[in-house]
């Protein structure tokens, strides 16, 4: 288990450094920041100075490494819209995306785990293939489309909620449910080819055949036996969730990080774009390691191939 | 992934794989009659997408008041809504089809070095497959679109980008099982070299399985673009996308909802279309992915 911590912590440690570099050669790539900086019209001499207070006439190495003790320290340069650091920027938007992540998050799961285990349990009937139209039809509306939706019906022609704004707890009801969605028949689709894998096994026919209820057999000895590709996708499902934040967010103004990256983007501030790349790298390189390490919890056998020295 | 090891079929569902679902069909349908309307939008759309007549604006489809001038309303400039849904369609397909086009050449490619030269190469490439899967795509498209502005041929690159690492994956993982197989043993022996091994031999017979990824794909990427659009950093106008539409018909959602909706429903029609469609062939094709 220490070895397997260790190798998918340096694993992690690297990808986040590629996702750093990356970004150090794109900022360089496309083109010189004193310039965007400052007016058109100003003195080569003024551009002269400014890039040397930057540090920008030095060897690249160079550059490439006081970028990256920046980046350790936290000085991830100033937004050039609102002139104050631009981590200051982003963080202040961070508590209203975990919000709106983490409430869809919950209703993905809430609805897809059942709803999934639900059509394995019955698979081949009715009940089945309406949860997987469902859930291929959750999966294939897009986020700005199901929101417009929600918001012409609901606000609009109904005038039961409102259609943007963060005040109240019925402002979360339709971004909520828009991000959560998509998740949720994800969810479901995988719930369901695990469970029915599951299902067919020998230990659940015993469980079965002894007389165990089936509510028991699914929650005691099908689920836990289901547990790591569901764990697996919804791993995956947040690097959905954090595209369909940016677009959640947007439609309907909901003050996130979403959708701050979608008007610094507009905006070309460069300074808040890469804060929020590496940030949003890094949550999802240390939310894979932590699905990495669950599944050593889950499952034994992984826990042992790996000290037996084959990763992955 | 012990689903490959399971058995692929189950006998109860055989007699679905046999016969195309009317589901299937009007899916196959709505896909082809698609590819039509953006070969011919042309001669199919009445007026071209750009002509305003600011006499007829914001009127609605003929079957909620419209006259059957304007079959689908025309929007706040008073352009015809259906010849601007034609030829939307057009650019949506072609950037959706040149993007995973490029996606698949590029995934493959990099996924066929990766399963040949072994070593270092595999290494780096599969770490770059890591990278790109770890981080949302869409971020890192924006980013690239924030420091290199929105130009057409960027956007389809972009677009194009999106899902290579699946490619890579899938398609080191089937040669490295090919290179094991009694087939290419046997040729090998007979004295071919890698190269002509990979093209004649070993692509033939991992190419259905690439086409599944393909269709599979293909939502994804027809998603991501109108996305972009939708938040105005994809395709610019005077040029027109579906998602493009959809985001400005929001701001008009309480005068004029056929804007918005219409775009959408296509959207959506074509999206879950290749679902079904990509989900069929994998069965057909490829009982091995039946589970993934």
């Amino acid at each position: 288990m220490a070895r397997l911590i260790l190798i998918k912590s340096i694993r992690a440690l690297l990808t986040v450094m590629i996702c750093v570099t990356f970004v150090f050669i794109i900022l360089r790539v496309a083109g010189d920041p004193v310039r965007s900086l400052l007016p058109d019209d100003t003195p080569p001499a003024v551009l002269d100075e400014y890039r040397e207070r930057l540090g920008l006439d030095r060897p690249l190495v160079e550059q490439y490494l006081n970028y990256v003790v920046a980046i350790a320290q936290g000085d991830f340069g100033v937004s050039f819209t609102e002139r104050r650091p631009a981590i200051e920027v982003v963080r202040e938007r961070i508590p209203a995306t975990l919000q709106l992540g983490s409430a869809a998050m919950a209703l993905a799961l809430l609805l897809g785990l059942p709803l999934g285990t639900l059509a394995a349990f019955f698979r081949n009937t009715i009940i089945d293939r309406a949860v997987m139209a469902a859930a291929v039809f959750g999966h294939s509306v897009p986020h700005f489309f199901l929101g417009i939706v929600l918001i012409l019906l609901f606000a609009m022609e109904w005038r039961l909620l409102p259609s943007s704004g963060y005040t109240t707890w019925q402002h979360m009801i339709l971004p909520v449910f828009t991000l959560g969605t998509a998740a949720a028949g994800t969810i479901a689709r995988f719930a369901r080819t695990s469970m029915v894998e599951v299902l067919g096994q020998p230990f659940v026919r015993t469980a079965l055949g002894k007389g165990a209820s089936r509510l028991h057999v699914i929650t005691r000895h099908a689920l836990p036996n289901a547990a790591i590709p569901i764990v697996t996708v919804i791993g995956f499902q947040l690097g959905g969730l954090v595209g369909g934040a940016l677009v959640t967010e947007t439609v309907f103004a909901w003050p996130g990080v979403g959708r701050l990256l979608v008007t610094a983007v507009g905006m070309r501030d460069l300074a808040v774009v890469q804060t929020i790349v590496l940030l949003v790298a890094t949550t999802m390189v240390g939310a894979n390691y932590l699905v990495d390490i669950a599944y050593g919890l889950l499952d034994p056998r992984i826990r042992a191939s790996n000290s037996a020295g084959t990763p992955q | 992934m012990s689903a490959i090891m399971t058995a692929p079929t189950e006998t109860s569902e055989m007699p679905q794989r046999r016969r195309v679902s009317l589901l299937v069909m009007l899916a196959i349908g709505w896909l082809a009659a698609l590819l039509l309307v953006s070969i011919f939008a042309d001669i199919l759309a009445p007026q071209h997408y750009t002509q305003q007549n600011l006499m007829f604006r914001l009127k609605p489809p003929v079957l909620w008041g419209g006259s059957w001038n304007y079959p689908l309303g025309t929007d706040n400039l008073g352009r015809d809504m259906l010849s601007r849904i034609i030829y939307a369609i057009r650019f949506s397909m072609l950037i959706a089809l040149l993007g995973t086009m490029i996606g698949a050449l590029l995934g493959t490619a990099l996924g066929a070095v990766a399963a040949l030269a072994r070593g270092l190469v595999e290494e780096v490439i599969m770490m770059m497959v890591d990278v790109q899967a770890a981080v949302p795509f869409i971020v890192l498209a924006l980013a690239v679109l924030a420091f290199f502005g929105n130009a057409f041929s960027l956007v389809i690159l972009i677009v194009g980008l999106d899902g290579w690492e699946r490619y890579a994956r899938l398609t080191r993982g089937l040669m490295l099982g090919a290179k094991e197989s009694g087939y290419v043993t046997a040729i090998r022996m007979l004295g071919a070299g890698s190269v002509r091994v990979t093209l004649v031999h070993i692509l033939p017979n991992i190419v259905s399985a690439l086409v599944v990824q393909v269709t599979l794909n293909f939502p994804g990427t027809i998603l991501l673009e109108t996305s972009l659009s939708f938040l105005g950093l994809g395709v610019q106008p005077p040029l027109t996308s579906l998602g493009l539409l959809l985001g400005a018909g929001r701001s008009l959602l309480i005068n004029a909802w056929w804007i918005a909706v219409l775009p959408g429903l296509v959207i959506v029609l074509t999206t879950l279309s290749m679902s079904l469609f990509g989900d069929w062939l994998r069965d057909r094709l490829d009982p091995t992915l039946a589970h993934s």
